[in-house]
């Protein structure tokens, strides 16, 4: 089996491009979420991009694009995708949803329908002029963690030596009150883990990393190998996570299992509900895990859905290069029946092996072991 | 590369539906017709439903579905092409001519596709691997290759794999559904025609 590297990781939103922007904000600890102001619509807080952002992916990529496919090619471009590349590469975009704003009764009836999750490949094929390799992912917010493990074992297993990882989500209407619908939108900027904590913020965005078999520096600046993952099910309830954390735990359990190691830092998933987060603080607990220093980073872009676990995978890259442990943003008291090893503010530690977690509808859990090297 | 794995128990569903309503009608039907006491069916939608009797049909063969029951060495892979749009659809017009503040929690869950692996892991007690995929009319090598990767990279020894689309709810209706089985050797191959078969729909 291959050796699979995480090379380069990208975040598109409407806060600034590049990399080591997103990573300076996130040790700064500002929050992007905003609240919404729609007439009558008091509650709930968003990132979202600006017209003007958007604009000037329309100037850059042409006005026929999605909003999905604008931010994927910029996602794609900004870890260095190149359509010519020898052998081709494989691109996995995950999402939950995709242009689903262009979901109208008119268009339903179209098998070439613009809001259609296949349409995303579809466009990026036009725009490349090329047929390339692309997978779509729609495993709820497990999906850019599951796209990351799969594009490594496409590469562990020499079928690829270079994949794109590829999470997008949009900020609309339909996931917005549908949340709203379940009483799960938090009328501040969401609190996870934090005992105030009442639900989820909202995000939209891409998130992308280009995983290789050669290791190379993360954005240049530590080896970091991606070296096991798991998804299981809770087989327990479609919305809502199971009370024991069962499914997390099963999946925690075989990446101890295969790895020859147990983490130092913990990624969580911690969208800010009641049940995902003390879900969450009950599998840390029941694997041995709850005194590791962790971080949940929803408080800064809100959650991104499919976009999450690579939008979040990246930020957890760049702590490790600089062995540091973000704060929670939105974090004070813990709210948890077990206590995790949580902060507000970041702080410094040399730690080498991290796990990054997300669970979500469906009942699907990923878990994703990541450890540095050299 | 890829290492054999066989098929059993291949299981198509077909139906013609006029709109959602003669769908569901048609999916109570033959909810009844399986004589199996399972009340969270009336709550699924027809993209779930569809996808449980296919699974009861292929599974329920030989009368050992119990036998399946609970293993945690089934994963699922299930696919299609417009996702969960026969519920998108009802929540977007909910959205549109009534405003967000009525929008239906039991409506809205099931705007997920992968919620069809959500709802058979929970009958069956599955805890495996799960996972939905998009696919269109030139996936089928892709997906051929893609169940080889997970046998060889996941712990599972069984795959349930199905193709399940319901579209807008309206015209012709499909499921496809087989179990794979790495260790078994009778049974036909998985191959990319057998692939083939299984994602490309009748309806061109």
């Amino acid at each position: 089996m291959e050796g699979v590297f995480c090379h380069r990781g990208s975040i598109i939103n409407g806060f600034a491009d590049g990399l080591q922007h997103h990573w300076q904000n996130c040790l700064e600890g500002k929050s992007m979420l905003s609240p919404v102001v729609s007439p009558g619509e008091e509650n709930g807080y968003t990132h979202s991009l600006t017209e003007g952002k958007w604009n000037s992916l329309r100037e850059k990529y042409g006005p026929a694009y999605t909003k999905c496919a604008l931010l994927c090619l910029e996602a794609l471009l900004d870890t260095g995708f190149k359509a010519d590349e020898h052998p081709p590469s494989l691109i996995i975009i995950a999402s939950t949803k995709g242009d689903i704003d262009l979901l109208s009764v008119e268009n339903a009836q179209s098998r070439e329908a613009p809001f259609l999750l296949s349409n995303i490949g579809k466009q990026l094929r036009t725009y490349f002029q090329r047929q390339l390799d692309i997978i779509t992912l729609s495993n709820a917010c497990i999906s850019g963690n599951q796209a990351i493990l799969l594009g490594a074992d496409y590469i562990k297993t020499g079928r690829y030596k270079h994949v794109y990882a590829v999470g997008v989500d949009l900020m609309s209407d339909f996931t917005f009150y549908g949340f709203k619908s379940f009483k799960a939108i938090s009328s501040t900027p969401c609190k996870p883990f934090d005992i105030q904590r009442t639900g989820i913020s909202l995000g939209e965005g891409a998130a992308c990393l280009r995983l290789g078999s050669e290791p190379q520096p993360f954005e240049g600046l530590q080896s970091i190998a991606f070296t096991t993952g798991a998804v299981t099910n809770d087989a327990n309830h479609i919305s809502g996570p199971s009370r024991d954390g069962e499914g997390l735990v099963r999946a925690i359990i075989k990446c101890l299992e295969l790895a020859d190691y147990t983490p130092e830092a913990i990624s969580l998933h911690g969208t800010g509900t009641i049940f995902n987060d003390e879900m969450e603080s009950i599998a840390m607990s029941r694997t041995g895990l709850d005194k590791v220093p962790a971080f949940g980073l929803k408080g800064i872009y809100g959650h991104t859905l499919g976009a999450a676990g690579i939008l979040e995978t990246n930020l957890s890259l760049m702590a490790m290069c600089a062995d540091a442990i973000p704060g929670t943003v939105g974090y004070e008291t813990s709210g948890t029946s077990i206590p995790l090893n949580l902060s507000g503010e970041k702080f410094d530690i040399h730690y080498n092996t991290l796990m990054k977690t997300t669970s979500g509808f469906g009942g699907g859990n990923c878990v994703l072991f990541f450890k540095k090297i050299g | 590369m890829n290492k054999c794995c066989y098929i059993h128990h291949w299981t198509e569903i077909s139906l013609s539906s006029k709109d959602n309503k003669d769908l569901e009608d048609q999916l109570i039907i033959a909810y009844k017709k399986t004589s199996i006491n399972y009340p969270k069916y009336y709550k699924m939608n027809s993209l779930c439903k569809l996808a449980w009797l296919a699974l009861n049909r292929c599974l329920g063969i030989n009368d050992d579905l119990d036998h399946y029951k609970g293993s945690d060495d089934i994963g699922t892979l299930f696919c299609n092409n417009s996702s969960s749009l026969v519920s998108d659809l009802p929540h977007a017009q909910v959205l549109n001519q009534k405003g967000g503040d009525v929008a239906s929690p039991s409506v809205f869950v099931y705007t997920l596709p992968n919620i069809v692996n959500g709802e058979m892991a929970i009958y069956m007690k599955w805890h495996g691997y799960n996972e939905f995929l998009i696919i269109h009319e030139q996936s089928s090598t892709q997906f051929y290759n893609h169940v080889h990767l997970l046998f060889e990279t996941t712990s599972i020894d069984q795959l349930l794999i199905g193709y399940v689309e319901v579209g807008n709810g309206t015209g012709l209706i499909e499921a496809r559904m087989c179990l794979l089985d790495r260790n078994s050797v009778d049974g036909t191959m998985w191959s990319e025609e057998v692939a083939k078969r299984l994602i490309l729909s009748s309806n061109k």
